[in-house]
C-alpha cells in the first residue's frame, strides 16, 4: 500500500516499454478485460450538474454529456468511460470528488 | 418594461458576481463550519455516504483498499474548498477558482443534507409545512427548505460558470 501523503494516482502513467517484454499473467488478464466506468442514478444530484461534471471531466460536448446523462436518469445507469484499471480508478475518484455515484467493473 | 431584479450570482466578463443578501451569507458560512466539523470529526458518519462511494461493489477488497487511499484524498479536497468558499463567503465579486470552490461545497451541503432528508426520486416541488416553531415537525421543513435553496443557489453557479 502506498504512503497516504503522497498523491494517489502519481504512479497511474503508462509503463516503459521496456517492463512490458516479460509481463505476467495478472497483466495480460488486467489487459485483456477492460474495465468501464459507470454513473448511477442518484435523486440528489441536479441534471444540469451531472452534464456539466462529465464535460468537464471527459471532454465531452454538451450534446454526448447530455445524452449520457439523460441514460442514467431514465435507465438508471451509463458507461462513461473504460480502459484499464488504473485509468478507471482514476476516472471513479475524480468523479467521487465530483459527488457523483460511480462504480467500476470488468467489462 | 417590467422591474427585472438581477440574479444573485451572474458572470460579468472574467469574474462572477455575487448578490447575496447577509442572511443568506451568515447560513452559507454557518452551513460549511457544520459540514467541516462532520468531515473532520467523524468522516464515517452514515449520513456521509454519498460523499465516499463504493468503487467496486463487485469486489470488497480491492474496494477496501481504494476506500483507505481515496477517502483521505477526497476528505483533502473538499475541505480545501470549504476552506476557499469560506474565505469567499462575504465577497460580491469571485474568480473562477473561488466559484469552483463553492460548486463542490454547495453540491457537498446537498448531498449530506439530501441524504439527511432521504430525498427520493418523487420528492414534491411544493414546499408546504409547519410555521411554528413548537411544531414537531419544524426542523425537518426549515432542513427542506434550506436544501432547495441550495438547488436554486448550485443552479445559478452551473449558470455562471465556464469550462
Amino acid at each position: 500500500m502506498p504512503s497516504m501523503g503522497v498523491r494517489l494516482w502519481s504512479m497511474a502513467g503508462p509503463s516503459s516499454p521496456a517492463e512490458l517484454d516479460e509481463p505476467t499473467t495478472d497483466v495480460v488478464v488486467d489487459q485483456e478485460k477492460p474495465w468501464v466506468v459507470i454513473v448511477w442514478n442518484d435523486p440528489i444530484n441536479l441534471m444540469q450538474y451531472v452534464t456539466f461534471v462529465l464535460q468537464k471531466l471527459f471532454g465531452f460536448s454538451k450534446e454526448k454529456a447530455e445524452r449520457l446523462m439523460m441514460d442514467v436518469h431514465l435507465q438508471g445507469r451509463a458507461v462513461v468511460s473504460s480502459g484499464p484499471r488504473d485509468k478507471a480508478e482514476l476516472d471513479v475518484f475524480r468523479l467521487h470528488e465530483h459527488g457523483l455515484w460511480a462504480t467500476m467493473q470488468q467489462d | 418594461m417590467f422591474f427585472r431584479p438581477k440574479p444573485p450570482i451572474r458572470r460579468t466578463g472574467k469574474r462572477v458576481e455575487v448578490n447575496l443578501g447577509p442572511d443568506e451569507r451568515a447560513l452559507l458560512q454557518l452551513l460549511t463550519t457544520e459540514l467541516r466539523d462532520v468531515l473532520t470529526h467523524d468522516a464515517s458518519d452514515p449520513g456521509l455516504r454519498r460523499l465516499f462511494p463504493t468503487a467496486y461493489p463487485n469486489d470488497a477488497q480491492r474496494d477496501a483498499e481504494y476506500q483507505i487511499l481515496a477517502r483521505h484524498e477526497l476528505i483533502d479536497g473538499r475541505l480545501a474548498a470549504i476552506d476557499t468558499m469560506q474565505a469567499t463567503v462575504g465577497s460580491t465579486s469571485l474568480t473562477d477558482h473561488e466559484l469552483q470552490a463553492w460548486m463542490t461545497t454547495i453540491n457537498q451541503l446537498r448531498l449530506v443534507l439530501g441524504t439527511r432528508l432521504e430525498i427520493g426520486e418523487d420528492d414534491p416541488d411544493d414546499l408546504e409545512g409547519p410555521e411554528d416553531p413548537e411544531d414537531p415537525e419544524y426542523s425537518e421543513f426549515q432542513q427542506r427548505l434550506i436544501y432547495h435553496w441550495l438547488t436554486g443557489v448550485l443552479a445559478l453557479i452551473i449558470d455562471a460558470t465556464r469550462l
